[in-house]
């Protein structure tokens, strides 16, 4: 790509002229990732102050220079790679804690704050960040946001967008947003997550942190199959304990991990669990006996509490090496991360293995037992082209495999250049183009690192269709009806919010039922239009509970759409919805990492039904009731740049209403 | 016309007990970049080019000759620069790369000067007109003490950089450990040593106390020193390899001569000392000196491994400066860490300010500029942490770190290990 005399000129003029290079061996060497993806950028702009992004961005903007995000370049999906040339902007040097709040609990930061260094300064004023990516070392917190990567307490604590507060954010155009979770309208910071940095640039974030808990208690178990250590993992979940971590590993990784950090891992079962037990002493003292009653209910071979920090040390020892281990049998090695709902992991993983030997590749196994998520990785010399073509022939079956299981080719390291093609594996045609609609309403003309997420010509290799509930059709025909005569819709629910007789309006009432309660996953799918009431007391049947709010009138389409009960927005992890156009979209799955495509669930939070109408939602459960907040009235109509932008892309004609228009 | 340059992709790189070809090692990055955070320059400016897997993927781009390196000379220079060879990064790092050896590696083999030349006479000086040396050491520390650097602007010049570093760095002017030994009469050589002793460079001319310290340790009365002997340190880092092969040879047919294979030969210097345990990889190409060098790594000791910790007598925040200028395994110190914890008991902090390694050695003279900017950083952390007492495992890094320490005003004081007999005294 050329870049003229007059903008670099300009670019001297705004970073110095040594933060700014065009050297071909600065180039290559700002080319790669942690991925095998190697892509030349034609230019590589150093950023000293944050006060440079704006001007920067927006001279990129006007050049229609693309622009690819880049600090620590640790991610394994190609997610910083200039496919497609342009400028990477290095914003490594924008590495300040700017101020932390312990009564507010909170943190604010530049954007790449190594996770690490945020871990250590708070450690001392008794805080811990809750996500913990493998990286963390080195990787940067606005590359979590972006990846999306939340590491081994997520199960607990939840992913890197639930632990973002408010983003100050700069779109490709060089217009500054200041997006917060508590502003009415969509949670843009969630949608942020896992966005790869295809939307926009991050230049300011605040991040929840929360009080370090006063005892941590490691435990190492193994079990002679793998379907007694997850269903372990499902009783645990079901007693109401929900440990800080559950880290997994199968027999063959245990031996190549064993053999080279000398640990001192039973090598003998076929699964190893290491589980963490935190929070006061009287919790942990309760909840070890039930701990070990199901471990050995679950046949487990050995039960092992550590009994020390130097015990608790041993025990991640192995762990923390198994990345050490498999570098040292070859020089290349490549990871996935494919999820899958956590009752299919020991058939998913059963497959997996038969794929590694079918491919004839070697590869560890570990697995994040809590949330299904699953890290494969296979060692290999990228010098043999026959070698390297199996490996990745492997890796994109294995992904498939996740698909195949209900599940998702991206848990927390994004999709990147790499997994791209896959992504059409995934979702359908709608969906697909709706991640098309996103990047092309905050990035109409494609710079901000373009190439990532969204397959090429998607709509000949999409997955198909799929959706058969009649009632759910129905609506369908009717929007398709309306969106053919240009007719708007007032969607409405039980009449808690929107009360109307108008001949617009669009009523879900009759998608009211109850789908599915899973308690092995404990999730639970039930159609927008169904009274919160009339769900809880099925919930109540099934002895299970939700974070609701059991006052609340409405529908659980409304609770969504409206926002007012933000606590539930953590909650969704799978969304359907009909688009204004008839299109269904169907997003993530009974799993609760997702770092496939835009979060789709986060777009439809707070988008007061104007997006398109909400016919479908999985949620978690829980085996004790989650702590109640409190329920907000319904807020003020969004009137954000940022909502009118998405509303214009998806619903150009305006046929989704939120009122009546008065004459 | 542009000299071209060649880069042998077979020639050898070493780093603990592993030899290997310079392609595999550099192949062998999985660019995890594990080793970010664990490099200094990097911490001081991160780009790209001053972070361990930049130099790494430079090598590797050089190799599979996507960019010729005649036509980036600057950018190799400096990027090489950057590198303050501590080896932190191959701590880090899953696939053990020693990157600071191929730096060195690609630095000799395309002839780029890493030391400026007047250090490099100044320092072979050392070996071929040991008198001169001498002699040259007492007239630099002449012109220190009468303020004449300033007077001939040799501090200036940016050769002579390093002198004004050693300048500002050093302590006071003192006699060297040889004539120190003959005024108390003590004896230099003996038949049938207990213990052979190689001083470093700065217990021999810069602090002569060091030795005598560490002849105090030994506690015997048969110890044969060493005086006027290269261990090849220097040339291996900034000189020739084949240079560098004789020395070492030469030492250890002085130590077999002495010692009959059997005799420990102590050091005061860590960098001395983790070079001499890398004697086997140095001659990895020859098999015969290779065994020999395997009985005489195994004869080295560190100076701390004859201290005898006394019980809870550091009564302030002591902290251990663990920074080498060669990579060794950390389990290699855990016995002066033991030392430290007995003596200091609770007061012993963990040294996270070692995040910024004192650049040691050559180190220092071949990139002060780099030093400086990562002593600042440092002895911003040590005042961060309010460590009162530092213990480093080499006389240059005690010098380096109390000049700063003394010029940001902290009252933290940095001392060899072997001060720390001082603490039972």
């Amino acid at each position: 790509m050329h870049i003229s005399k007059h903008t670099l000129k300009q670019l001297h003029k705004l970073l110095g002229k040594e933060n700014v290079s065009t050297d071909e061996a600065v180039l290559l060497l700002n080319g790669y990732d942690c991925s095998q993806s190697r892509h030349r950028p034609d230019i590589v702009l150093t950023f000293t102050s944050v006060d440079q992004l704006v001007p920067v961005i927006s001279l990129l903007g006007r050049a229609k220079i693309p622009f690819i995000p880049r600090a620590s370049a640790t991610n394994h999906a190609g997610s910083c790679s200039a496919v497609h040339g342009g400028a990477v902007l290095n914003l490594a040097p924008l590495n300040h804690i700017l101020s932390i709040d312990t009564d507010q609990k909170t943190a604010e930061l530049q954007p790449c704050v190594i996770t690490g260094d945020l871990q250590k300064k708070i450690k001392s004023l008794g805080f811990f960040y809750a996500p913990d990516p493998a990286s963390e070392a080195v990787c940067t917190l606005s590359g979590n946001l972006a990846q999306n990567a939340s590491g081994a307490r997520c199960m607990k604590y939840g992913n890197t967008a639930d632990h973002t507060l408010a983003v100050d954010f700069i779109t490709p155009d060089g217009t500054e947003h200041f997006l917060h979770r508590k502003q009415s309208g969509p949670d843009w910071v969630g949608l942020l997550g896992g966005s790869e940095g295809t939307l926009g640039i991050i230049k300011q974030m605040t991040v929840n942190i929360l009080p370090s808990p006063k005892h941590i208690k490691t435990f190492l178990t193994t079990f002679p199959s793998l379907q007694q250590a997850i269903q372990a993992v499902t009783d645990l979940v079901a007693e109401g304990i929900i440990p800080r971590c559950i880290e997994a590993m199968d027999q063959i990784t245990t031996q190549a991990v064993e053999s080279f950090s000398h640990a001192g891992y039973p090598t003998e079962a076929q699964a190893l669990l290491i589980l963490e037990l935190d929070g006061n002493l009287k919790t942990i003292q309760e909840q070890t006996p039930i701990l070990e009653g199901i471990c050995r209910k679950n046949q487990c071979q050995t039960f092992t509490a550590a009994k020390n920090q130097q015990e608790q040390e041993k025990i991640w020892k192995g762990r923390k090496a198994a990345y050490s281990a498999m570098v040292s049998l070859a020089p290349d090695i490549a990871v996935g991360d494919g999820t899958v709902p956590r009752s299919a992991l020991p058939q998913a993983l059963k497959k997996v293995r038969e794929i590694i030997d079918k491919y004839g590749v070697t590869a560890s196994l570990l697995f994040h037992a809590g949330d299904g998520n699953f890290h494969p990785q296979i060692v290999f010399d990228a010098r043999q082209s026959e070698q390297t073509q199996r490996v990745h022939k492997a890796l994109q079956e294995i992904l498939k495999t996740c698909v195949d299981f209900g599940g998702t080719i991206s848990g927390e390291h994004g999709i990147g250049v790499q997994k791209r093609a896959l992504m059409a594996y995934q979702y359908d045609e709608a969906t697909l183009s709706l991640f098309q609609k996103i990047k092309q309403a905050f990035d109409p003309f494609n710079l901000s690192n373009p190439g990532k997420i969204i397959p090429l010509k998607f709509a000949e290799k999409a997955r198909p269709f799929q959706e058969e509930n009649k009632k759910v059709l129905l609506v369908r025909e009717e929007i398709k009806k309306r969106f053919s005569s240009k007719q708007p819709s007032l969607i409405c629910g039980c009449g808690t919010q929107v009360h109307t007789k108008s001949t617009h309006a669009l009523s879900v009432q009759n998608l009211d039922e109850v789908l599915e309660i899973d308690k092995q996953n404990f999730t639970v799918t039930a159609q927008a239009g169904i009274k919160i009431k009339t769900l809880l007391q099925a919930l109540k049947k099934e002895n299970v509970f939700a974070q609701f709010p059991s006052q609340y009138a409405g529908s659980l389409g409304g609770l969504i759409a409206g926002k007012i009960y933000p606590a539930f927005t953590n909650q969704i992890i799978a969304i359907q919805a009909i688009l204004p156009n008839g299109d269904i979209i169907n997003y993530g799955g009974k799993f609760t990492k997702n770092a496939a495509g835009y979060n789709l669930c986060r777009l439809f939070t707070g988008s007061m039904g104007q997006f398109g109408l909400i016919t479908k939602v999985t949620f978690k459960i829980y085996a004790a009731q989650p702590k109640q907040e409190i329920l907000k009235g319904f807020p003020p109509f969004p009137t954000d740049e940022l909502f009118k932008r998405v509303k214009k892309e998806i619903d150009p004609d305006g046929l989704f209403i939120i009122e009546e228009k008065k004459n | 016309m542009k000299k071209k340059f060649y880069l042998n992709p077979a020639s050898f790189v070493s780093s603990m007990g592993k030899v290997q070809s310079l392609q595999n090692s550099v192949m062998r990055c999985t660019r995890c970049n594990s080793c970010l955070q664990s490099c200094p320059s990097y911490l001081l400016k991160p780009e790209e080019t001053s972070s361990p897997r930049g130099r790494v993927q430079l090598l590797r781009l050089i190799l599979e000759g996507k960019i010729k390196p005649e036509n980036h000379t600057e950018l190799i220079q400096k990027t090489l620069e950057g590198c303050l060879l501590c080896g932190k990064c191959s701590l880090a790092c899953a696939g053990d790369i020693p990157v600071a050896q191929q730096v060195l590696c690609l630095s000799k083999e395309m002839g780029l000067n890493t030391v400026s030349s007047s250090f490099k006479f100044f320092w072979r000086a050392k070996e071929v007109f040991p008198k001169f040396f001498d002699f040259f050491i007492r007239f630099i520390q002449f012109l220190r003490h009468w303020k004449m650097f300033a007077v001939f602007g040799i501090s200036k010049k940016s050769s002579f950089y390093w002198v004004r570093f050693a300048h500002r760095t050093l302590p006071a002017p003192k006699r060297s450990l040889k004539a120190t030994l003959k005024k108390m009469a003590l004896p230099l050589s003996c038949q049938k040593p207990d213990f052979i002793y190689l001083p470093s460079l700065e217990a021999c001319y810069i602090e002569p106390e060091i030795g005598q310290k560490t002849l105090q340790i030994l506690g015997s009365q048969k110890i044969h020193v060493l005086f006027q002997t290269s261990c090849g340190l220097f040339e291996y880092l900034y000189g020739e390899h084949a240079r560098c092969l004789t020395q070492a040879k030469n030492l250890l047919t002085r130590w077999e001569k002495i010692s009959n294979k059997k005799v420990p030969l102590v050091t005061d210097s860590w960098e001395v000392f983790a070079f001499l345990k890398n004697y086997p990889t140095l001659f990895a190409s020859l098999p015969n000196w290779q065994k020999r060098a395997d009985t005489f790594s195994s004869h080295i000791h560190f100076i701390s491994d004859y201290i005898k910790p006394k019980r809870s007598t550091l009564k302030v925040k002591t902290a251990m400066d663990y920074s080498s200028l060669l990579f060794l395994p950390l389990e290699n110190i855990s016995f002066t860490r033991r030392i430290l914890k007995t003596q200091a008991g609770k007061n012993l902090l963990e040294c996270d300010y070692s995040r910024f390694p004192t650049a040691l050695g050559g180190a220092v003279f071949a990139r002060p500029l780099q030093t400086e900017k990562v002593l600042l950083e440092q002895v911003n952390d040590i005042a961060q942490q309010q460590i009162e007492q530092i213990y480093c495992l080499s006389g240059w890094a005690a010098f380096m770190l109390s000049a700063t320490l003394k010029q940001q005003k902290l009252t933290t004081q940095a001392q060899h290990i072997v001060f720390l007999q001082d603490q039972h005294d």
